[in-house]
């Protein structure tokens, strides 16, 4: 893996367009963005100003077309296919709209799915009710899906995304599906794990509101970040 | 948390899917399994009969009835109850006054020993009193026989004389013995009612009887038949250690009065090859012998003086002198020496010319008198050698008989010619030569007009001296000769019918691999199935799959959950199909012993389960099962995680325009071909059945990739807005399910409409050209006992006993009769399921080679059996029953057994000899014996004579067990089993359709679950419910019926040569039942997944869009 520049996120002149028939549409251009860590940073926009895109790329579930993303000095947009499953399975957490949960698994076994991935002996039940409890659903765990209610699928959902202690939570959209009750209650427990855990929290949201519960906004707008509110860090 | 328990919760809430994987798995698995049953229960079904046929039976020695009965016991002294002697001769039988009879009858006469020396196989059939006969349920049925009933049985008589001679009995009538038995009970189908060394499907009919009383009845204390049951394989070790020279149809008969042993045979005159085998025996044990040639002269002639003495009807003899034995008598060939009496009736002088008139005797039986004139040298006084009547061998009717007038001669005799005084010379003299010729000069007039297998040897004559113990040398020259002769090549083997019938029960069909071929498009579609179920199982978990990717499983990883969840389903299913296997053989081998039993030729087939069928069908199910699921799988996991997460569905994506063009260009090539290769057909350039074949196939590949191009076309701004628009869209947005169920239904309707283009019925047998399978023959006429009788001969009906007006009256005038010698080995057809170890051969004359008949499959004609070892044999039968190819050599078992191999020269096609070999008469006779009599005649006659002919035969020959068909009755009971093949392929071929339907039902319903939203759209926009119903019948049956239609279409034209043939059978209401069955289940499915999917609350589905 490559190593440059400093600790936390650092985006630097990332470009992203897609063909559209004959036309080419450029969703993200050179768009540059630093966080720190325990940073938490929601990005608003209109639909298809490229929000999720750019969470993609740096969840490298996409890959942008040109400019580097560096989490913690290494260049995750450069790295192979390989590379990026390992990096997702350690790095990173992500939570969305959908809460895709497998549901032929428990809410513990969700949560417990990155374990799969991490080759040790260790007991892992122990985090995973202890996840659950913090997203409010101790002694949930036994329960599948759709014996859950939207607002407890999502946060079932937060708490596989942070089993593995990532160090960036990508949440897209997160309650998109959820009314504004369920929405604050997943904002609440997605700011109080950034500050005990230290996670950097990049959140899309078209919610305004939810938005501005974030350490900074940002609005993505002709491919380009403008600062709404908040301080780099 | 680990990989497994992702994998158990999955196979547990996707268990509707997993279980529909496991049941398309367990039909897939269950088939093969299945088909390799019925291969093995078929194999071991053989063998339980090959087994039960045999009983105790382990090899057997047959021979002519030559043998001492005791020389079993003697070759078993060191292993008692080993060997045993019998007599098993061939007739028919009937019951009289019933009009029923029976043909192809075993008789079987065993020796009386205890039940247990039988192994308890036969101890129904021993102790028999008289004339007691024991008889098997078949032919108890077969001429309604009870205990107590009387029946008469015909046999071959034992010849005297070779029936190429002269001394031959060849006369219906003259060879027939017949026997009246008395039913002593009936034996069921089991043991010794089952007992025959036939390998054919035919059950046995068979006659138990004492040995002794047979043997007596036939004048000969003697067997022909040694039954080794002791499988110790020294059963040829043991025959050569006690055989004697007796025991190959030799005697010696002490003439020591006469001063020697005369050593004759029992037929009259010696075979050229036990000639050749004695001759060298004596030669190595310096035995001197002189060889003697006795013939019959009709008359002794000397011309003179303006008059002609002549003396009737006089045993000659000619004497092969060595200068240090025997009286002065001729060694040079034109020489004669009379006796006192002969000479002095012609008033013969040394020097003066005589006169010989004998009959030849001709190949084709017919006699010509021919005349010798020979130098009289000296004359002989009438004491010794010129008053010798021991000299004549025993010639029962002749040599017994009370006068001249009395003899009984198979040959023409003017009795008027016997004088008074002749006849006194037969009162004191009997048959003493009244001439003496070269050995020479006599032998060649028992050589005819050539191709005998005679010597012409008729007693080899050992000179004893005086005051010799006669019957202690003979026993001496018995045992020592006969230790030579038994290890000479002329004398009968044991064979391993045993060995030969296990070998032969492997079956000459694969029936595994048949029904493997015929269940093939069930097991595709099956598979096509698994594939589909899993596709589609894993486009629903797409999220799933986006949501793994996305928590860093890598793709092979997911692939691997899903393999194991794959894996789990089809192991159950595997498991399933494993017990469903048996199920579907024993199915399947019940159709075969009922509705489909045309194709097994009626051998009684059951199951035999064996686990390596199983555990092979098993895995191979289970493999291709896996298969299946990973092509289904290909291309999936490298979709992009976001894709996945929204939750992808495979859509309509365009087609390169590059691919296009190329499919376009495929299209094109694919239909120009098949024009060409149409062309091709119809101008007779390439054979039109392969030329249509191939342009009906590749029309078919065209209408597939046709159908490519079409969905795939692009449709910017194509269509206005109409149901039918909206309906093309749909089609062309999943062109890969598209794909599937058009084709899938295009080539289960091609083999469907293939299958039951190929199907003949009785009509297309009665072609009677001589190019055809029948050769130009109408009748075949077969008997169970041979004939002499060549009825291609006016002397052959004479024989056969029809007066020359009779001749001129029945016989039709444009008929042709060409009489088969017809050796007894195996059905080498489709008819006999074994593996046939010797087939029969069949010899034709030289007439019938150049009658150009048949059609060669290969650049041959008849001229291709005129040298030694060649055959000619039926294509299918060679390739198919035998094995073989041209080139290839085929084992056939000559007369005692000996075994020789005969060259596949040429092939003719779909003919009445798919059971045959088929060689000239010459090389028969060098196998089989020249003595073999006819068993078969083919006639050529117009349908209006058929009747007449079959009157005429079947009445003079039924004392023979005659059986006369209509070639094409033959030639329909062959077709029989490949029309039986293709019903059961048209079965199984539709089971396979009916399950691909379903399957495309499955993916039918599946699609219209996942359209349910875009239902709800066209709902909320206004279109009515059954408008919506309509146009998801209209998007599928669109795809059903063009797919069936298509594949119906080219299949039509691949078959048109098999449908436009003459006799073509083709049933076209069972094709129009499939067809319409398999469209009718996807009308259905079709309106019960579109009924279902709009019946739901399309608004809620609405606001989830």
């Amino acid at each position: 893996m490559s190593q440059t520049g400093n600790a936390g996120l650092n985006i630097n002149k990332l470009c992203k367009s897609f063909q559209d028939g004959e036309s080419s549409r450029t969703v993200l251009a050179d768009l540059s963005l630093c966080l720190a860590q325990g940073d938490t940073l929601a990005i608003i926009g209109p639909s298809g100003s490229g929000k999720s895109t750019l969470l993609n790329c740096i969840g490298t579930l996409d890959h942008p077309d040109s400019g580097e993303i560096l989490l913690n000095s290494k260049n995750i947009s450069a790295f192979s296919r390989a590379e990026a499953e390992q990096y997702r399975a350690r790095k990173i957490g992500f939570v969305f709209q959908e809460h895709h949960l497998l549901p032929s698994c428990t809410a513990i076994e969700n949560v417990l799915l990155p374990s799969i991935l991490i080759k040790a002996d260790v007991d892992f039940r122990a985090r995973a009710e202890e996840l659950l409890a913090r997203v409010g659903l101790g002694g949930r765990g036994s329960a599948f899906p759709s014996q859950l209610s939207g607002g407890e699928k999502q946060r079932v959902a937060i708490a596989r995304a942070l089993f593995n202690k990532p160090e960036l939570l990508l949440c897209d959209e997160p309650t998109g599906s959820l009314d504004s009750q369920n929405g604050d209650a997943v904002a609440e427990i997605l700011l109080e794990l950034s500050a005990k855990e230290k996670v950097m929290v990049v959140v899309v949201t078209h919610n305004r509101a939810f938005a501005e519960r974030f350490g900074r906004v940002e609005s993505l707008n002709a491919g380009r970040l403008e600062q709404v509110s908040g301080a780099v860090s | 948390m680990k990989i497994f328990r992702i994998v158990f919760r999955n196979l547990l809430y996707y268990r509707r899917n997993n279980a529909t994987l496991a049941l398309a798995t367990a039909v897939c698995v269950g088939i093969i399994c299945g088909a390799l049953l019925i291969g093995s229960s078929v194999r071991a079904s053989l063998k339980d009969l090959a087994l039960k046929r045999l009983g105790p039976v382990d090899k057997v020695l047959s021979t002519g009835i030559t043998l001492d009965p005791a020389i079993a016991s003697k070759m078993s002294d060191n292993n008692r109850g080993t060997y045993i002697s019998l007599v098993m001769l061939n007739g028919s039988a009937r019951k009289p006054n019933s009009g029923l009879s029976s043909n192809k009858i075993n008789l079987i006469g065993l020796p009386d020993l205890g039940a247990e020396e039988y192994g308890g196989y036969f101890e129904a059939c021993v102790n028999l009193a008289g004339r007691n006969a024991v008889i098997n349920q078949v032919l108890a049925d077969d001429i309604g026989a009870n205990p107590g009933d009387e029946i008469i049985m015909k046999i071959p008589s034992i010849m005297v004389a070779p029936a190429e001679s002269l001394f031959g009995r060849r006369r219906v009538g003259e060879n027939i013995t017949s026997l009246r038995l008395k039913v002593a009970s009936i034996i069921p189908m089991d043991k010794a009612g089952r007992f025959s060394l036939d390998s054919g499907s035919a059950p046995p009919r068979n006659i138990y009887v004492a040995m002794d009383w047979i043997s007596e009845s036939l004048g000969k204390r003697k067997a022909n038949t040694i039954f080794d049951t002791g499988r110790d394989g020294k059963a040829d070790e043991a025959f050569r250690r006690c055989a004697v020279l007796s025991d190959f149809g030799c005697r010696f008969v002490d003439r020591s009065a006469s001063g020697y042993i005369s050593l004759e045979s029992e037929n009259f005159v010696f075979s050229g090859m036990q000639s050749g085998v004695i001759e060298k025996a004596m030669r190595e044990l310096v035995v001197n012998n002189i060889r003697t040639s006795v013939y019959l002269a009709n008359s002794l002639s000397l011309s003179k003086d303006g008059s002609t003495r002549s003396v009737p009807y006089s045993t000659i003899a000619g004497l092969d002198i060595t200068p240090s034995i025997g009286p002065s008598l001729p060694v040079e060939d034109n020489v004669i020496v009379l006796n006192k009496w002969t000479a002095d009736q012609l008033g013969a002088e040394t020097g003066d010319s005589i006169s010989l008139a004998y009959y030849e005797t001709m190949q084709d039986g017919t006699v010509h008198e021919k005349t010798k004139t020979f130098i009289l040298s000296g004359v002989v006084g009438m004491s010794g050698t010129g008053v010798d009547a021991g000299i004549v061998p025993d010639y029962p009717g002749l040599t017994d008989a009370e006068s001249i007038d009395a003899w009984k001669p198979p040959f023409e005799m003017d009795l008027a010619k016997i004088r008074k005084i002749d006849e006194e010379y037969w009162d004191k003299y009997r048959a003493a030569p009244k001439a003496f010729i070269s050995f020479p000069a006599a032998a060649a007039m028992w050589g005819g007009d050539g191709g005998r297998s005679l010597s012409g040897v008729t007693s080899f004559r050992i000179p004893v001296a005086k005051g010799s113990d006669v019957a202690v040398l003979i026993k001496s020259l018995d045992h020592e000769l006969g230790k030579r002769y038994a290890a000479s090549e002329a004398a009968p083997v044991f064979r391993n019918v045993r060995a030969d019938a296990l070998r032969g029960s492997t079956g000459s069909t694969d029936f595994g691999e048949l029904f493997l071929y015929m269940s093939f498009f069930l097991i595709v579609s099956a598979l096509i199935l698994v594939a589909m179920i899993f596709r589609l199982s894993i486009e629903k978990r797409s999220q799933e799959i986006g949501l793994l990717m996305a928590l860093g499983f890598s793709p092979r990883r997911i692939n691997v959950i899903f393999m194991i969840e794959a894996i789990l389903a089809a192991l159950a299913g595997s498991i399933g199909g494993i017990l469903l296997g048996p199920v579907y053989a024993d199915y399947v081998l019940a159709g075969l012993r009922s509705s489909w039993s045309g194709a097994v030729a009626g051998f009684p087939l059951f199951l035999h389960l064996r686990t390596q069928d199983l555990v092979v069908g098993g895995a191979s199910g289970f493999l291709a099962a896996l298969f299946a699921v990973w092509l289904s799988t290909r291309g999936i996991f490298s979709l992009i995680v976001k894709d996945l997460l929204a939750g992808w569905k495979p859509g309509f994506s365009q087609v390169s325009d590059h691919k296009l063009s190329l499919y376009k260009k495929a299209a094109i090539l694919l239909l120009v071909i098949p024009l060409i290769l149409v062309g091709c057909g119809v101008a007779g350039v390439i054979p039109p059945v392969a030329a249509f074949i191939s342009a009906g196939s590749m029309l078919l590949i065209f209408v597939m990739i046709l159908f490519i191009c079409i969905v795939s076309r692009k449709r910017v701004g194509e269509y206005g807005l109409s149901v039918a628009t909206l309906v093309a869209k749909f089609i062309s947005r999943s062109r890969g399910r598209s794909f599937a169920v058009f084709s899938l239904m295009a080539a289960a309707s091609f083999i469907i409409v293939a299958v039951a283009a190929n199907v003949r019925g009785t009509a297309s047998y009665m072609d009677y050209s001589r190019s055809s399978g029948s050769g130009g023959f109408r009748l075949l006429v077969e008997t169970s006992i041979p004939f002499y009788a060549d009825l291609s001969t006016r002397h052959g009906w004479i024989e056969l006993g029809l007066e020359e007006k009779e001749i001129a009256s029945e016989i039709p005038k444009d008929a042709i009769f060409v009489p088969l010698k017809r050796s007894g080995g195996e059905e080498a057809s489709c008819l006999n399921l074994n593996h046939p170890q010797s087939p029969s051969v069949v010899g034709v004359g030289d007439e019938f080679a150049r009658s150009n008949r048949f059609t060669f499959t290969n650049a041959a004609d008849w001229t291709a059996i005129e040298k030694d070892n060649l055959a000619v044999a039926d294509a299918s039968s060679a390739q198919w029953i035998l094995k073989k190819g041209i080139g290839d050599f085929q084992a056939v078992y000559g007369r005692g057994d000996v075994k020789d191999e005969l060259k596949l020269q040429g092939l003719i096609s779909g003919s009445i000899f798919q059971g045959d070999l088929v060689t000239s008469t010459s090389t028969f006779n060098n196998i089989f014996g020249a003595d073999t009599g006819y068993s078969a005649v083919l006639v050529e006659c117009d349908a209006a004579d058929s009747k007449r002919v079959r009157d005429l035969l079947g009445k003079h020959l039924s004392d023979y067990g005659v059986q006369i068909r209509d070639t094409s009755e033959l030639l329909a009971g062959f077709a029989e089993v490949q029309n039986t093949y293709l019903s059961a392929f048209a079965l199984l071929g539709g089971m396979g359709m009916a399950l691909g339907t379903l399957g495309v039902a499955g993916i039918l319903l599946r699609n219209m679950v996942d359209r349910k939203r875009e239902f709800a759209v066209l709902c909320a926009i206004g279109f009515g419910r059954s408008l919506i119903v309509r146009m998801v019948l209209i998007e599928n049956m669109a795809l059903v019926i063009s797919g069936i239609l298509s594949g119906a279409a080219c299949s039509l034209l691949a078959m048109i040569p098999q449908i436009t043939s003459e006799g073509a059978a083709m049933d076209w209401g069972s094709v129009l039942l499939y067809l319409s069955f398999s469209a009718a289940i996807a009308f259905i499915s079709c309106w019960i997944a579109a009924r279902i999917s709009i019946s739901s609350n399309l608004i809620r589905d609405l606001r989830a869009e």
